[in-house]
């Protein structure tokens, strides 16, 4: 039987990184002065998984990698070596290249061992150091071969002296079981088998305990195996029991004579040098046959595990697939929500069937039992969503979990003493939605840590604690999740900002800016405050991707600070990216959508608003803002009955590079929509996000402002709109 | 026919019913001197209890009693001559080969 | 046909060996600890239990200890799944009581040859 093992390799990986990162938030709770046990074992029970997983799975890179750390782990465990702060570097930066060679695996790519082999180096070196007792070395790779003189002989055959401990019977070590696969090896190659039994050591019947086993044996082997074959059949009961083999001598009669220390041995057989086993058994097929399953491959996944396959890879077309392909991302669902589900769909069924008994024999008086049928129907289909929708949350703390580890290692990069305190890690978010907020959070993150807090000799001038604090914060407020990132830094300068702003041309020295217009001038592209671009966060990576990235995830962020106290940078996300509050407009005959959360307000134009620049080209003052007018029915060719600007109903929304007000026919609803891809159905169409089906059945497209924002970008760069 | 006492044996004459089998056996060769051993549907059977059945011929046979068996199934049989207890067990002649 | 009982932590490892023994015919329940599998044994007889040493809330070796208290598995063949190459965890479970071990990394012929020698 041959059973494809790649179908398992998801699964290991998917553990495999929860098991690294276990690792590393318990790597740095660890508390050198204080190393508590547990600690320490579930370290090592996450390394030795990943050992165990990768062998079986055929990663015999990762295991042979694993085996060193888990040596030192071991060694620490047992109390055989104390944990030093070097150790716990080390084992981090494994966590680390442990990651990197998982991920190219994943992938399908050979990973690169270098970093792995340098590290594996410098582990064999601290293990051969000190180790209180280092003469002990294990011999995982290698087991020991039994030495060459006894293939030489025993080419006739073995005897096997076999007395059992009393209790071998009661572990379930059955000898007629051992016997059986001796004369099948013995008959495998056209030999004999002959057993005999010793009862000189039965009690007397009354005083016998049955459960015990009393019988020895003497096995002749007349065959030509392999002493080690032998000795696999007995390796589980080598230890407690009395097991000593011979060779059979070709002629029959044995030369050497050397006595078997107990008088139980039977009648006075002679024999050469007896092989007494208690060398350690490892047996090298295991581990050879395991690398011949070196195929990485996989795709299908257990029941449990709901694959999502990434649609915007496959949208993106044959271009970039490649080894993307064989990438299926997927997600761990508890049963119970599985659960909650099947038993949804079961009350959706009873509650279709019973409609459709209504609709063959239907009549006026029965209306209300439909209008019952249907109110249950809504029920039904909004729990389900809302069931389904939980499928796809995971809690926080998947996104803030690497955050231990950066603050530790920038803390020090940095010679700044943080505390970090994390709220809200079980506040539960959609997992694509996750994935992309990491990133900008790492970068708020680091920027809070080098730009936000002192260094402790300021903070002490400052009459501060020296250690400063960042928190991580994550809540659910309305339909919304919000992640503020805090610190008890020096605050933001709101000075340097404008001068800054000036500087770049942001701004102009007229401009009249609130304290929080001032503080949003850090979202500008191409601003930076750093004085020094610094190792940490100066990586040309502004702020400004920082809130492209979250309004590409229809959210927001908005900062607030107080000098001297500390700055707060607030997120706010929508909990799921497939669906979405929209605000229903109407131009022609078309409806469009907009999200909710890019509307700055609604109006009506009044001439005094318009400033006409070139052609056909409008500005509208909006107080202190000029705001350039688009006008759908002209970027989509709608036909519509209005002609005049004056007196139009303008939206105005906020993308990447600001304000845009957009003129339509009128405003309809606002309401939920679910967000069916364009890419998938059709192909990418500019300025439009995606579509929904309305409930009227007619198909709806969604504005992506952003991309409307840049249509009117290019043209507002000429007319020089801060000219004003 | 014989008119022996007659023990059936288990189909699973395994080590977690060697204590009571002992029990059994023991009060047997107590109160009998012709005992058949019944082992036409033993399923199963494993060294704990063969242990028993030639150590409880041998004593019976010391105090003069007599034990014989009845169709010993294809399992004991098996087992016993895996364990070279064919001879002790006085099975040889239901060897058929 | 007989039960197994298979106790692993990791997931992988338990659809891995539940996978292989389901496709030999084995009825095959799984836990992924100690305690969770102590519990199932309680509600049903099997006739092989399998168990991993490193586990959370109860390791293998207390799994055996616990086991082997209970009449109902006195005598039930119990196998470890270890990665230990030195003997000090095969010998603690043997002490516990288990008939024997499987070394890890393993593939599945040589778990179901390993099955076969106590169920066989």
């Amino acid at each position: 039987m041959s059973i494809d093992l790649s179908q398992f390799h998801q699964v290991f990986f998917e553990e495999s990184f929860e098991g690294l990162d276990i690792m590393e938030s318990n790597l740095l709770a660890l508390n050198i002065a204080e190393v508590d046990s547990e600690t320490i074992n579930t370290i090592f029970r996450a390394a030795h998984s990943i050992k165990g997983g990768a062998g079986t799975f055929g990663f015999m890179q990762i295991s042979g990698f694993t085996h060193v750390l888990e040596t030192l782990l071991d060694e620490i465990r047992s109390g055989e070596r104390d944990i030093e702060q070097e150790h716990i570097d080390m084992l981090l930066q494994c966590v680390d290249c442990l990651r990197g060679l998982m991920s190219d695996l994943q992938a399908g790519n050979e990973p690169d061992m270098a970093q792995a082999d340098e590290l594996k180096i410098h582990f064999e070196k601290v293990l051969a150091n000190n180790s209180k007792n280092s003469t002990e070395s294990e011999n995982a790779g290698e087991p020991c071969v039994d030495d060459k003189s006894t293939s030489e002989q025993g080419r006739a055959g073995w005897i096997v002296h076999f007395i059992p401990c009393e209790d071998v019977l009661c572990t379930g070590n059955e000898p007629y079981r051992m016997f059986r696969e001796l004369k099948d090896l013995a008959e495998a190659v056209n030999g004999s088998f002959e057993v005999e039994c010793h009862r000189q050591s039965l009690p007397k019947f009354s005083e016998m305990h049955p459960e015990m086993c009393y019988l020895s044996w003497t096995i002749h082997i007349r065959a030509d195996v392999e002493l080690s074959d032998i000795e696999e059949i007995f390796e589980w009961v080598v230890d407690d029991c009395d097991i000593r083999y011979e060779p059979l001598s070709d002629s029959g009669s044995d030369t050497t004579v050397e006595a078997v220390p107990e008088s139980l041995v039977p009648e006075g057989e002679t024999s050469p040098p007896l092989h007494n086993n208690d060398a350690v058994n490892t047996d090298p097929k295991v581990s050879a046959a395991a690398e011949d399953n070196l195929k990485i491959d996989s795709r299908e996944i257990d029941s449990c595990e709901i694959d999502r396959n990434e649609v915007k890879a496959k949208a993106n077309a044959s271009v970039k697939v490649t080894k993307k392909s064989t990438e299926t991302t997927s997600i761990r669902v508890s049963i119970d929500k599985i659960d909650g589900l099947i038993n949804m769909v079961g009350e959706l069924v009873i509650t279709q069937s019973m409609l459709g008994q209504l609709g063959q024999e239907f009549d006026m008086s029965r209306i209300q039992r439909l209008q019952e049928g249907l109110a249950q129907l809504e029920q039904n289909t909004r729990e389900l969503q809302e069931s389904v929708m939980k499928i796809r949350m995971l809690p926080i703390s998947f996104a803030f979990s690497r955050f231990p580890r950066l603050v530790r290692d920038l803390s020090k990069q940095l010679s700044k003493e943080v505390d970090l305190e994390m709220i809200g890690e079980n506040t539960e978010l959609d997992k694509t939605v996750m994935e992309k907020i990491g990133d900008p959070l790492v970068h708020l993150v680091r920027n809070s840590l080098d730009h936000g807090l002192e260094c402790p000799e300021e903070r002490i001038r400052n009459g501060k604690t020296s250690v400063g604090k960042i928190t991580l914060n994550a809540f659910h407020h309305g339909g919304s999740i919000v992640i503020e990132v805090k610190d008890d830094g020096a605050g933001l300068n709101k000075d340097r900002i404008r001068d800054k702003a000036l500087e770049k041309g942001l701004i102009t020295k007229d401009d009249n800016l609130t304290d929080g217009q001032i503080y949003d001038l850090i979202f500008q592209p191409g601003f930076s405050t750093a004085d020094v671009v610094s190792d940490v966060s100066g990586r040309g990576v502004g702020m400004d991707v920082v809130k492209r990235n979250i309004t590409e995830l229809n959210g927001s962020i908005e900062v607030s600070s107080i000098p001297g106290e500390g700055s707060i940078f607030s997120i706010r996300l929508p909990l799921t990216l497939a669906i979405l509050d929209g605000q229903l407009v109407k131009v022609g005959n078309e409806i469009y959508i907009f999200p909710l959360v890019s509307i700055v307000e609604s109006i009506q134009l009044e001439k005094s608003m318009l400033n006409n620049i070139t052609g056909s080209q409008y500005v509208m003052q909006l107080r202190n803002d000029y705001v350039p007018i688009i006008c759908l029915q002209d970027i989509f060719n709608i036909k519509t009955a209005r002609q005049d600007l004056e007196g139009a109903m303008l939206v105005v929304v906020e993308g990447d590079n600001g304000k845009v007000g957009v003129v339509v026919d009128e405003l309809l609803g606002q309401q939920q929509v679910v967000i069916k891809s364009l890419e998938k159905n059709y192909q990418k169409v500019d300025s439009i996000s995606g579509a929904t089906i309305l409930g009227d059945g007619t198909v709806a497209l969604i504005l992506d402002v952003s991309g409307l924002n840049t249509r009117t970008s290019d043209k507002k760069n000429d007319s020089h709109i801060h000219a004003a | 026919m014989s008119e022996g006492h007659q023990i059936v044996c288990s189909e699973r004459m395994t080590i977690e019913k060697v204590e009571s089998f002992y029990t059994e056996l023991e009060s047997a060769l107590l109160e009998h001197t012709e005992i058949e051993l019944i082992a036409e549907g033993v399923q199963q059977c494993d060294t704990a209890s063969l242990q028993l059945i030639t150590h409880f011929i041998d004593a019976a046979k010391q105090q003069g009693h007599r034990v014989t068996w009845v169709k010993p199934s294809e399992s004991v049989l098996n087992v016993a001559e895996l364990l070279g207890l064919l001879e002790p067990l006085e099975l040889t002649q239901h060897i058929t080969q | 046909m007989a039960t197994i009982l298979a106790v692993d932590d990791s997931t992988s490892m338990r659809q891995m060996v539940s996978f292989t023994l389901k496709g030999a015919g084995y009825d095959v329940r799984e836990a992924c600890d100690g305690s969770e599998a102590l519990d199932i044994a309680k509600t049903q007889q099997f006739d092989l239990v399998l168990s991993d040493v490193n586990m959370p809330v109860m390791d293998g070796i207390q799994l055996v200890t616990e086991l082997r208290k209970l009449g109902e598995y006195k005598f039930v063949p119990i196998l470890m799944l270890t990665t230990e190459s030195s003997g000090d965890t095969k010998m603690a479970g043997k002490k516990a009581g288990a008939t024997g071990w499987i070394v890890k990394p393993f593939n599945p012929d040589q778990l179901l040859n390993t099955i076969k020698k106590v169920l066989g």
